[in-house]
């Protein structure tokens, strides 16, 4: 058939739904009218006669735009396989898209996902994502990107469509474009890197080769691996501008060199191991009985060893944390089911036993969020059992901030730890 | 030096104070309170004879920060200024990116599925959302020194407790370690003795790396120091690779073909990225290194 191979329930269902979707837009094509699309209820009376079915397709209705135009495409996928769809080629003007909905989660995830379609393609940065369970397209297609196997299936699709042939021509590119598609990820970082190349790397050659030389981050920054919670993205930093260690929960925990070696061997070379403060005065001292040599010492010492001025360690906790709701999560009596993630958050118990005894008529919900600033401060204690921070701080030439990034309200609260000694009393 | 040990059920304080709360683009900006935290050290700590010299050098200046300073954002400019650049960075972040793209973030905001884990080192220059432009819910990024996957029997580490969120809970389908020119990490696993130093947090980790560096030795003893390094780079990401595959839920899903395991190195010299996939015959019949295979080989530059 035009749709796939197999004829079973739910490929005749998705055949049948192709084609009253594809008359319905075609109708607009040959009307030659502006494209309406179904609003968000009736997309759902579309797909609801799929709901009542066991094997349930999957409808993936996308719009993606390229450097010339912009297409809808749509794509049917049940779970045998059964693949085919069309694209239509659209103004910009009207298109909605929406995330692939299969019946059971219909209700819960049925998003009309408007896509932020920016108008003068100079715009590099914005362009349609759609993220779900199911299969995705993310096309990033960038300028001057080259024709890739993507963009010449791309192109014949287009030019299917202008041809207004029947369907089945359509369904074979379809497919082609579907498995370009799904080789999309390694796609995806080439597509990053180029334009990480052409539009960062070779616009600031001094930056960039002032950094390939050496690094003088003066940010030291724990944020959690989330996704969403980059620091390079959240507080814009630049190459150079901070080191950055990511781990579930953004935990900083108490020094031990055997089981805690990966966090504390960054602490330790950020903070301690390309220091230079102490070793440049010695230098210019001991150069200045000749005036000529000490100019000459100090340069070279400024060219050979790497300045690392790590001023500010950071820990950045955020909203919706896994791995707090898992330290949250774990039940009294300590048993615990993952093989590694659970004793990694346990570094956080504290912040847990404080927001239990603090917090207690709170929902879980509020408890995990209290806990999530809890941690931060967890963290940034243990901090302090590193000699070399405390000795930083208590020169001053280090400090300690906490942070929150909260990406629900979209706010970030930050907060400062002091640290001192009073001076002794002797009696 | 006085050793700390950190309890975990309870903690108490010298003085520790957090100040200047302060909340950034939310809509209401409050005051909040601050909170003081109480963390108490082994007593021997007070008694280390060093500390105290430096306490008593500073005496006044120190004094000053034991007390629980209130926020006093209005009366002098000064007490912002630490603040005041993490403030602008984060508007600028939000003017430019989050407010054009709220549908998006309101989407993540509920859950993220991205389909990379990237492993990549800390150094300042290879944030790979920059090199490799993932945006906001793409890639779950573990990042630490020189970008070391330990093999599963050393026991649990933040490396691990990432794979197993990500691979297990994200359900991610690809894994990417990425490599770098002129690595600290690799550096000093490279200058390092046989064994570890024990005074050296650095050795207790790049020593993950150990294989990497014999490996290196034996294929590349003639080349210069430099050169050793840059192919100990390399050699270290697809040691990490192999030690992946000691996991039995990553091994399992790999061999299934629902998990991909790639490597990279980013060169900030030349700007150019170099990128392959390991492939993995579980039931090879010859020995362990047949089953590894890399392949799709690819140089952007």
């Amino acid at each position: 058939g035009v749709y796939g191979d197999n004829e079973d329930a739910s490929g005749v269902r998705a055949k049948q739904l192709a084609v009253k979707l594809s008359s319905m837009l075609s109708g607009s094509i040959k009307s030659g009218r502006q494209l309406q699309f179904p609003d968000s209820r009736s997309r759902v009376d579309t797909t609801s006669d799929m709901s009542r079915g066991q094997e349930t397709p999957a409808i993936y209705i996308a719009h993606y735009h390229t450097l010339i135009t912009s297409h809808l495409f749509v794509y049917f996928n049940s779970k045998n396989s059964c693949k085919g769809g069309f694209t239509v080629k659209i103004s910009m003007a009207s298109v909605n898209c929406w995330l692939p909905v299969s019946s059971s989660l219909i209700n819960e995830k049925l998003v009309a996902f408007r896509s932020s379609i920016s108008a003068s393609l100079g715009s590099s940065s914005s362009f349609p994502r759609l993220i779900g369970k199911k299969p995705v397209f993310s096309p990033a297609l960038r300028k001057d990107m080259g024709m890739t196997s993507y963009d010449k299936a791309v192109t014949s699709l287009k030019k299917l469509t202008s041809e207004k042939g029947n369907l089945e021509p359509l369904a074979a590119a379809v497919g082609q474009v579907a498995a370009v598609i799904d080789a999309e990820p390694v796609e995806r970082i080439k597509t990053g890197f180029i334009h990480f190349k052409t539009e960062k790397y070779d616009k600031n050659p001094a930056l960039y080769g002032k950094l390939a030389k050496g690094q003088s981050p003066k940010f030291m920054v724990f944020a959690c691996s989330d996704s969403r919670v980059c620091p390079s993205h959240v507080l814009d930093f630049q190459p150079g501008e901070a080191f950055v260690v990511r781990n579930i929960a953004n935990m900083v925990p108490a020094y031990d060199k055997i089981k805690y070696s990966g966090v504390g061997s960054a602490i330790e070379y950020a903070v301690l191991h390309l220091k230079v403060d102490h070793q440049l005065v010695l230098f210019f001292t001991v150069g200045l009985s000749n005036p000529l040599t000490s100019v000459l010492t100090f340069e070279s010492v400024i060219n050979t060893v790497e300045c690392t001025q790590v001023e500010n360690i950071v820990v950045i906790g955020h909203s919706a944390c896994g791995g707090i709701k898992g330290l949250m999560s774990i039940p009294e009596d300590g048993s615990t089911s993952t093989d590694f993630i659970e004793d990694w958050v346990k570094i956080g118990l504290p912040a847990k036993a404080k927001v239990k005894a603090e917090y207690d008529s709170g929902t879980f919900a509020e408890q995990c969020t209290q806990c999530e600033k809890e941690a931060v401060n967890v963290s940034l204690g243990n901090l302090l059992t590193y000699p070399f921070v405390r000795d930083g701080l208590l020169k001053k030439t280090l400090a300690l901030k906490g942070g929150y990034y909260d990406f629900i309200k979209g706010s970030f609260e930050l907060w400062g730890l002091e640290f001192g000694l009073s001076s002794s009393l002797s009696v | 030096m006085a050793s700390i040990r950190s309890h975990s059920s309870s903690y108490s304080s010298t003085h520790l104070a957090t100040r200047s709360h302060s909340i950034l683009g939310s809509s209401s900006l409050k005051r909040i309170s601050k909170e003081e935290i109480r963390l108490r050290f082994a007593s021997s700590f007070r008694m280390d004879p060093s500390l105290k010299l430096k306490a008593s050098a500073g005496a006044e200046v120190l004094a000053e920060s034991i007390v629980i300073k209130e926020e006093n954002e209005g009366k002098s400019g000064n007490s912002s200024d630490p603040f005041n650049g993490m403030k602008q960075r984060f508007l600028c972040f939000k003017q430019d990116k989050f407010l054009k793209n709220l549908e998006h973030f309101e989407v993540l905001a509920k859950s993220q599925t991205p389909k990379f884990m990237v492993i990549a080192c800390a150094d300042s220059r290879v944030c790979p959302s920059i090199v490799l432009g993932f945006e906001p819910g793409e890639a779950f990024i573990l990042r630490n020194v020189a970008n070391l996957v330990p093999p599963c029997e050393k026991g649990p580490s933040e490396t691990n407790a990432a794979l197993e969120f990500a691979v297990n809970a994200l359900e991610v389908e690809n894994i990417l370690v990425i490599g770098h020119s002129c690595c600290g990490g690799i550096r000093a696993l490279m200058s390092m003795e046989d064994k570890a130093d024990s005074r050296s947090f650095i050795s207790n980790w790049v020593i993950v790396g150990k294989t990497a560096r014999e490996n290196t030795r034996a294929a590349a003893s003639t080349l210069s120091f430099d050169q050793q390094c840059r192919h100990c780079e390399k050699e270290s990401v697809n040691c990490s690779l192999k030690n992946l595959l000691t996991y039995p839920w990553i091994e399992e899903k790999v061999a299934k073909g629902v998990l991909s395991l790639h490597g990279g190195y980013y060169d900030f010299i030349d700007c150019t990225f170099e990128k392959w996939t390991l492939n993995y015959r579980k039931d090879s019949v010859k020995d362990a290194d047949h089953r590894f295979l890399l392949a799709n080989r690819e140089f952007w530059s």
